[in-house]
């Protein structure tokens, strides 16, 4: 993990693109629109 | 898990939606989703893009996995709050809301969710994780 890397609050998040489990592909810059989010990483299967 | 589905529609009710990223295909991540009936989007960082541009790639695990990390992200996409499991950095669910229901109010939250010792919480979205890893370490399939 590179600390320096991770946005600190203030900063901008980096858009992303990417599809959900189910095949749609989601923005997030059209998550926030509606006003903001919350975003989860997670460590998923391992 | 009941009661995060609860919390969820309060997120919704502030004016914050919630979306949840792996590097899990998508066959694995929509399994989990079903598992656990969650209501919100799974997203699935398979090339690990998202997880390296965020800096949260653990390559120390198989392939690379992301390390647990929570943030709220306004309609500029600026960041309000963020937690770092890895640091510890905890804060309890109502907090969360009440500074979620703050900003949609678009004040200027005077309630920052500070990070405190005992973070029952993040309570729902500690538990989100906790459900998917235990989901997916589940030995009774």
């Amino acid at each position: 993990m590179d600390e320096r890397q991770i946005p600190s609050v203030g900063e901008k998040a980096p858009e992303f693109e990417i599809a959900d489990s189910t095949g749609v592909v989601r923005r997030l810059d059209e998550l926030v629109a509606g006003g903001m989010c919350v975003v989860v990483f997670y460590r998923g299967h391992w | 898990m009941a009661d995060y589905s609860g919390h969820l529609e309060d997120f919704r009710a502030a004016g914050a939606g919630l979306v949840a990223i792996s590097v899990d295909d998508a066959a694995r991540a929509e399994t989990v989703r079903q598992e656990f009936g969650l209501k919100f989007p799974l997203l699935c960082d398979t090339r690990r893009e998202v997880v390296k541009a965020y800096g949260l790639l653990n390559s120390g695990e198989k392939g690379g996995i992301a390390f647990p990390a929570s943030f709220v992200i306004d309609r500029k996409r600026v960041v309000r709050f963020r937690a770092l499991e890895a640091v510890a950095s905890r804060v309890s669910v109502e907090q969360l809301l009440k500074f979620v229901r703050e900003l949609g109010r678009g004040a200027e939250p005077q309630t920052k969710p500070r990070n405190s010792g005992v973070f029952p919480g993040l309570m729902f979205l500690r538990a989100t994780m906790n459900a998917l890893r235990h989901g997916v370490r589940s030995p009774n399939k």
